[in-house]
């Protein structure tokens, strides 16, 4: 007998963090190629900047996009004249993730680029491959294990995320509750057979994704 | 063997983002139902109603403390229907303009209870007296800030003047099913919460039943509210909670229902 309200969590879940990783795969991998490439000032300012989501609690976030995104709010419905439909949706949940999980693929992806030797690129470069061909033909290919294992450690940080997710997205059953949030709903009710299972649930899905990832790490080091 | 298999779990995963970007398919006719955490059981009772009438259009319901909630359809015009836990919520959703059709005034009522662990040597008491001794020294409440069940216990004890006796030992929750989760764990020695709480747990007692003219008037209070379903269908859904039918669901929980003219 499967429960029908745990694979609802579990599908909104992998939704979450599979839309959640889809959003940040182009803005974290530029950024990490960017700061795996370039020297400038403030430099250390835009890496603290990114990172912040790592140290900074995540209600602090969730209040923040609430704020912005509420009726009356900058990202609101008053402000733009339509509704982005935002706070209690899954599109919520996936905004919140995607800001929480955004660091650690940066930090991934910067790494992964930084094990390209630059060497590589300068003789592609001087064969007169263009910045596009150097990128697509020479940085992606050698890059790629160590990239593959980003999106899946910002994965891997999106199926868990809880506290940003639960105020921006809430905690409606078939709607916005994951396997996090599930787990918090079931300990208020004080049902601790349900909480068990979202958490073995969610305990599973972690170490696979985890798992996965540090299996692509250790090739891109290997590859290179 | 391992290689293929994590080459195909992170094929998977990435396929999976792919996916979300495209599948947004339109979700079938749904009303989205705000609804005091109190109400719980009693609303699924309702939506099972509502399923056999209704099965084209899905019931989602949202349950959270009615100062939430409320807080949530000011922010966000999310839900058709609000089921408050008291009026004072409802009146911030009508100040933000939300409020669409207001049901009947004293729509559902409720009774404070005493509970404590299923596991406690305490039978029922005699007074309310009890409520101050040493051997209960952390009380679990609804936060009495915001949270109509523990605003409602607050008036009580402060009527009957033990609250600055007590003050020091409440552990405020998020809502009154968390703060009655709390006694059920036994993570405090003293919970009050609803009757209508308390009757759906076999891990609590009722050791005292505050009599209804000593206790604060505890008033529900339903609307339709602007949110994104057809206002004709959140309306529909309204009549459906206030029929007869539902009101005997609301009865068998042990919530006190108005008197139909």
């Amino acid at each position: 007998m499967v429960d029908s309200a745990l694979v609802d969590a579990l599908r909104l879940t992998l939704q979450v963090a599979a839309g959640s990783t889809a959003l940040v795969a182009l803005p974290a991998l530029a950024l990490g190629r960017f700061l795996a490439r370039r020297e400038f000032r403030g430099r250390s300012l835009v890496e603290a900047l990114a990172a912040l989501p790592l140290y900074c609690p995540p209600t602090a976030f969730g209040f923040l996009l609430l704020r912005a995104f509420r009726r009356d709010g900058p990202l609101g419905a008053q402000a733009l004249g339509f509704d982005l439909d935002v706070l209690l949706t899954w599109r919520g949940a996936v905004l919140a993730s995607a800001l929480m999980s955004f660091p650690l693929v940066v930090r991934t992806a910067r790494v992964a680029f930084e094990n390209v030797p630059p060497r590589l690129e300068q003789m592609a470069a001087s064969l007169g491959a263009s910045r596009a061909q150097v990128l697509w033909r020479v940085t992606l290919p050698l890059a790629r294990n160590g990239l593959i294992a980003a999106l899946l450690i910002g994965f891997s940080r999106a199926l868990g995320e809880f506290g940003a997710t639960v105020i921006v997205a809430g905690n409606i059953p078939g709607r916005t509750q994951t396997l996090a949030t599930g787990i918090f709903d079931a300990l208020q009710v004080g049902d601790d057979a349900r909480a068990v299972q979202l958490a073995g649930l969610s305990a599973l899905l972690g170490f696979v994704a985890v798992w996965t990832s540090e299996w692509f790490l250790r090739r891109s080091r290997s590859s290179v | 063997m391992l290689e293929r298999f994590l080459r195909a779990a992170a094929a998977l995963c990435l396929s999976l983002c792919a996916l979300a970007c495209s599948s947004d398919a339109p979700p079938p006719a749904a009303v989205q139902v705000f609804a005091a955490a109190s109400l719980r059981d009693a609303c699924g009772d309702v939506a099972q109603l509502w399923r056999e009438r209704r099965p084209q259009v899905e019931l989602v319901f949202n349950f959270g403390s009615s100062a939430t909630l409320a807080q949530q359809i000011d922010a966000t015009r999310t839900a058709d229907l609000f089921l408050s836990a008291d009026t004072a919520q409802m009146e911030l959703v009508r100040q933000s303009g939300a409020i669409a059709v207001e049901g009947p005034a004293r729509w559902l009522s409720n009774q404070l209870v005493v509970v404590v662990p299923a596991s406690s040597n305490d039978r029922e008491w005699t007074s309310a007296d009890e409520l101050v001794h040493e051997r209960f020294p952390r009380l679990s409440l609804a936060n009495p800030a915001s949270v109509p069940a523990g605003k409602y216990a607050r008036a009580w004890l402060e009527a009957q003047g033990s609250w600055s006796a007590l003050e020091a030992r409440v552990v405020p929750a998020v809502d009154v099913r968390a703060a009655l989760a709390a006694v059920e764990n036994a993570a405090c020695e003293l919970g009050i919460v609803y009757s209508t709480d308390a009757a759906i747990s076999k891990r609590v007692r009722v050791v005292f039943r505050v009599p209804l003219e000593q206790g604060p008037r505890i008033e529900y209070a339903i609307a339709a509210t602007r949110g994104k379903a057809p206002a004709p269908l959140s309306r529909e859904v309204l009549e459906h909670f206030l029929s007869p039918a539902a009101e005997a669901c609301f009865a068998s929980r042990g919530f006190l229902v108005r008197e139909r003219d």
